[in-house]
């Protein structure tokens, strides 16, 4: 070899990586061809009566749909949302489930004031806040705004002994960004208010005058409790889920998938991707993705129905089509990425599985997760 | 070029997107992933391809630009994987293949995009420029200090 690279000169050189790109070409190639039809041949079914055409890289799907929503005509039409395609087409014009007489919450029409997981970002005309970084900070004074995210009663063992139990900052429950306890999780003050997990929205403040009761170590955090002034909004019939709860789906996967962690698809504050276009594949407000290599995709559909229309509905060949006015919309049912699809009641969850068929730990993994999808 | 357009075209184009991502990002999960961000993001921008007849180089500054997005992360820490697999070549002998592998793996990661991007992939000195955020006599330097360096190293074979 040595003589031969000898000769590598300014013109050889450059022709050898040709050469070698061309094979690397041709090997993508192939495992590109191999791979959408291990994709679409590897998918595992769970509970009886599920029927329909193979879902492989329902990843890609979304990503389109991610895309599809940016695109001029699509995200901007200017036409009026109609909420989830799923199973509620009027559901956007009707008023949303009020739990509780002494919760207010001014009707919530359609996915436009939507965030991605289906909480409102606008109630009453007020804005609703995020505890995500892109969205408007916090005010920091003691002004009454309204607070969206994931109602979570905690199983960690907190200490905060000596703080005022009005505002104590370790009280259950906390409220999360995502349907899973996170670190960061903010403290809340409900007081007499009584809350079933899952998300809310809340009218809070920070500062609360309570706080110079907390003892000087725990003072800063009974400051910056989130003090609770009203419910202004909880689960309604886009976000709600069942018969596994969206909450419960998630507690399921954390507990067989270590460092498990959840982020909606595309920005968090973004509306959801659901639409009203005639190519929309149904997905549900809970879609969610995980970082890592482990679980690519999880969605939660409000009910098994709405799972199955969008199961039934899918073509190993994708969904072409035309909106009302003009625009094509496309999906691909197909992806580069090798996913094992399990389906469970009304949750679809995509375990990424190596192209050559997984390692132990991957089918370990799509088999724990048929387990525990098989469960209401 | 609309978006079904797009998803047709970029089903002939995906090959050459995947062999440049492994041998940029030299990790194959990684350039599937790749990939499949780049049809994402020219999906949500399909409307800023003016030409479809550059199609191929507007897809790989997309990948491109997103792979050095993606390292920056993996620097962070997020994850860092590596190995190497062996891919059989046609028309060079595996072991030559792997060499020329091992020899990119000795470039830092824009010099090496810059060398799959312009030798490899066939994207002109400007197009480079734009897709790794350099000027054009940055890109120059580094093709011709890239080459020397793999020519180097194939030599030590």
């Amino acid at each position: 070899m040595t003589d031969r690279r000898s000769d590598l000169d300014e013109r050889r050189l450059p022709q050898e990586l040709v050469t070698w790109f061309a094979g690397e070409v041709h090997q993508a190639e192939l495992d590109l061809r191999r791979s959408p039809l291990r994709g679409a041949r590897t998918r595992t079914r769970v509970g009886r009566g599920i029927a329909g055409p193979a879902l492989a890289g329902f990843l890609m799907v979304i990503l389109v749909l991610a895309g599809m929503s940016r695109l001029p005509g699509l995200g901007d039409s200017g036409l009026e949302p109609t909420g989830t395609a799923i199973d509620t087409p009027s559901s956007g014009q009707e008023p949303m489930d009020r739990p509780d007489p002494t919760v207010f919450p001014e009707p919530t029409t359609g996915l436009a004031d939507r965030y991605r997981d289906g909480i409102p970002s606008l109630v009453d005309g007020q804005p609703v806040l995020r505890q995500e970084p892109l969205s408007h900070p916090f005010p920091v004074d003691d002004t009454s705004f309204l607070v969206g995210g994931w109602l979570l009663h905690v199983e960690a063992v907190r200490l905060c002994l000596e703080a005022t139990p009005a505002l104590d900052p370790c009280a259950n429950p906390v409220l999360s960004r995502t349907p899973l306890e996170r670190p960061d999780a903010l403290s809340i003050a409900l007081g007499t208010i009584r809350l079933e997990e899952g998300p809310v929205v809340l009218r809070v403040h920070r500062n609360d005058p309570r706080a110079t009761d907390c003892p000087a170590d725990l003072r800063p955090a009974c400051r910056d409790a989130l003090a609770v002034e009203a419910v202004m909004w909880t689960d309604d019939e886009v976000s709600r889920t069942g018969p596994i709860g969206t909450i419960h789906v998630m507690r399921r996967l954390a507990s067989l998938v270590p460092g498990f962690e959840l982020t909606p698809i595309g920005s968090p504050i973004d509306p959801p991707m659901a639409g009203d276009n005639p190519c929309d594949p149904g997905y549900p407000v809970q879609t969610w993705t995980t970082p890592g290599l482990r679980v690519a995709q999880i969605l939660v559909f409000p009910a098994v129905a709405a799972r199955e229309a969008v199961d039934d509905n899918f073509t190993a060949s994708g969904w072409f089509g035309t909106r009302p006015y003009g625009t094509t919309c496309g999906f691909m049912t197909d992806s580069f990425s090798s996913h094992v699809w399990v389906t469970g009641h009304n949750v679809m969850v995509a375990v990424v599985v190596d192209f050559d068929g997984g390692t132990p730990e991957q089918r370990a993994l799509v088999d724990n997760v048929t387990e525990a999808l098989s469960e209401p | 070029m609309d978006a079904v357009a797009l998803g047709a075209a970029f089903e002939g184009e995906a090959p050459v997107l995947l062999a440049a991502a492994r041998a940029i990002t030299l990790d194959p999960v990684e350039a599937e992933d790749l990939v499949q961000t780049t049809f994402e993001l020219a999906l949500r921008n399909v409307h800023q391809l003016r030409d479809p007849g550059s199609l191929r180089s507007w897809l790989l500054t997309i990948q491109a630009r997103e792979a050095f997005r993606v390292m920056r992360r993996l620097r962070r820490g997020l994850r860092l994987r590596g190995g190497v697999v062996e891919v059989p070549v046609a028309g060079i002998a595996p072991a030559e293949s792997l060499a020329i592998r091992d020899a990119l793996r000795g470039l830092p990661p824009r010099m090496r995009a810059a060398i799959v991007l312009h030798h490899m992939a066939g994207l002109t000195v400007p197009q480079v420029a734009r897709a790794l955020d350099r000027s054009e006599n940055t890109i120059r330097s580094q093709l011709r200090v890239g080459l020397q360096r793999l020519r180097e190293a194939l030599d030590d074979d």
